[in-house]
């Protein structure tokens, strides 16, 4: 049996956040990959930046190691830090569903903060953190 | 007859062995993962590459990115035609995005086979030129950089394509360049153009160099017209003292020695330019570029290996 590659946990991430009805209903600017917030006029909004996607390979199975960047984008601070704090519930310790892999890990490994200042003059706030992913697959 | 077989284990010579190794094994990661960090870092766009995606037999001239497939893919091929790869010398890094190309392949008479799809990042930046045969064709690209002295482009005196010492093609860096390229280009050249020539390299090396405050300060002390005042950010001076034209970010990265605290040894890939972490991590304006995490991702599976061939080595 052939291989998957990394497009199946990116799947099951992105699933993953939105299963959770309140999450993803107050992101109203939507769950964005590798996005420039500013041309996003609604804001909370999530971006996903898949940063590694390391195979390890063994005779007969492979296992990725990914490593996605969660950010919350927001005007206000408090938002963004309180679905900052859903998003690690929904998360941390999660057990995703990616096809033909086995989730091994999905653990929170380092958050992230950022201030901006658009071109409006207005703050945006980026409240997030590292999600460090093991899948398993065996050929 | 018996014979006695004894053997003494010198601790102190296997230990300070294992320091030896361990350090270099270090030291061997380091590096690799100094080249993946460059290879990743991205570099601003400033060239034409109109013709990367489409069958490159349509480009009259332009830029081709180079893809480590094609890079294979041509070894293959001149390794069947038993010529020389010569675009395997001096390859440099450039950081893309895995990308998928139709690299049209020839058979040993230059007649055109047929097309093959490759993926892979692209490795380097290659001008591709039409013979005149009709044939395309990629040559070196020397470094864009600006003579401080006149304030033009070196490159455009000097880039002439050959092959086999017939003269393919010519042109200069500014002919490969995307707008982009060619307005940062002009600023600065504009800019220097209202200096004396004896200013002309002590302010593009502050230019290059500079924080954005810093710079302003600059431009007031030399009375720089508030029009051209935008900093040229594409321009950077590498450390050997070369003006060039994008490849900042990448050219900063360096690696340290290895240290030891005790059993604990250390090491460390450091990319000290100002805005290294709004690439790594992205801004509200722009999206991230991540370039050192992947590089120290990948190492994590390598490094074992690196420590295992290692100290498989016999000791110096």
């Amino acid at each position: 049996m052939a291989y998957s590659s990394s497009s199946p946990i990116v799947r099951a991430l992105v699933q993953r956040i939105r299963a959770n009805a309140a999450l993803r209903a107050s992101l109203v600017g939507g769950i964005h990959e590798g996005f420039s917030p500013e041309s996003i006029v609604n804001y909370p909004m999530a971006i996903y930046v898949p940063v590694a996607l390391s195979y390890e390979s063994t005779w007969t199975s492979r296992a990725i190691v990914a490593l996605f960047d969660v950010t919350i984008y927001s005007r206000d601070q408090v938002q963004a830090s309180n679905l900052d704090q859903s998003m690690l519930e929904q998360l941390d310790d999660a057990a995703l569903t990616p096809d033909g892999q086995t989730s091994l890990i999905c653990r929170r490994v380092n958050d992230l903060r950022m201030t901006d200042i658009d071109e409006e003059g207005q703050k945006i706030y980026g409240v997030g953190g590292s999600y460090e992913i093991w899948t398993s697959q065996n050929s | 007859m018996a014979t006695n077989a004894e053997m003494t284990i010198n601790w102190d010579v296997v230990e300070s062995n294992i320091r030896y190794w361990s350090t270099m094994a270090l030291e061997e990661a380091l590096v690799i993962m100094e080249a993946k960090a460059k290879d990743r870092a991205p570099v601003r766009d400033v060239f034409r590459h109109d013709g990367w995606r489409k069958s490159p037999e349509r480009v009259p001239r332009g830029i081709m990115r180079t893809r480590s497939g094609e890079i294979v893919g041509r070894r293959i091929r001149h390794h069947r035609d038993s010529t020389r790869d010569r675009f395997m010398r001096s390859v440099k890094t450039q950081s893309m995005n895995n990308r998928e190309a139709r690299i049209p392949m020839f058979d040993s008479k230059g007649k055109k086979t047929g097309t093959r799809r490759m993926r892979g990042n692209p490795t380097t930046w290659e001008p591709l030129l039409r013979r005149a045969d009709g044939r395309l064709t990629t040559g070196r690209f020397r470094d864009i950089d600006i003579n401080p002295v006149t304030g033009k482009l070196r490159s455009s005196e000097v880039n002439t394509f050959t092959e086999g010492g017939k003269r393919i093609g010519a042109g200069s860096g500014a002919d490969y360049m995307n707008a982009r390229g060619r307005g940062e280009l002009k600023r600065t050249q504009d800019m220097l153009d209202q200096l004396p020539p004896s200013k002309r390299e002590d302010a593009l090396r502050r230019v290059s160099a500079m924080t954005v405050e810093d710079r302003q300060a600059r431009y007031e002390r030399l009375n720089v017209p508030a029009k051209l005042r935008k900093p040229a950010t594409a321009l950077y001076m590498n450390p050997g003292g070369r003006i060039t034209l994008g490849g900042r970010l990448r050219g900063e990265i360096y690696r340290t020695g290895v240290t030891n605290e005790g059993d604990a040894y250390s090491g460390e890939v450091v990319s000290p330019t100002e805005y290294a972490k709004y690439q790594e991590y992205g801004t509200s304006h722009n999206r991230a570029h991540p370039y050192m995490r992947p590089a120290l991702y990948d190492m994590r599976t390598r490094l074992p290996q690196i420590v295992k061939k290692t100290m498989r080595r016999r000791p110096a």
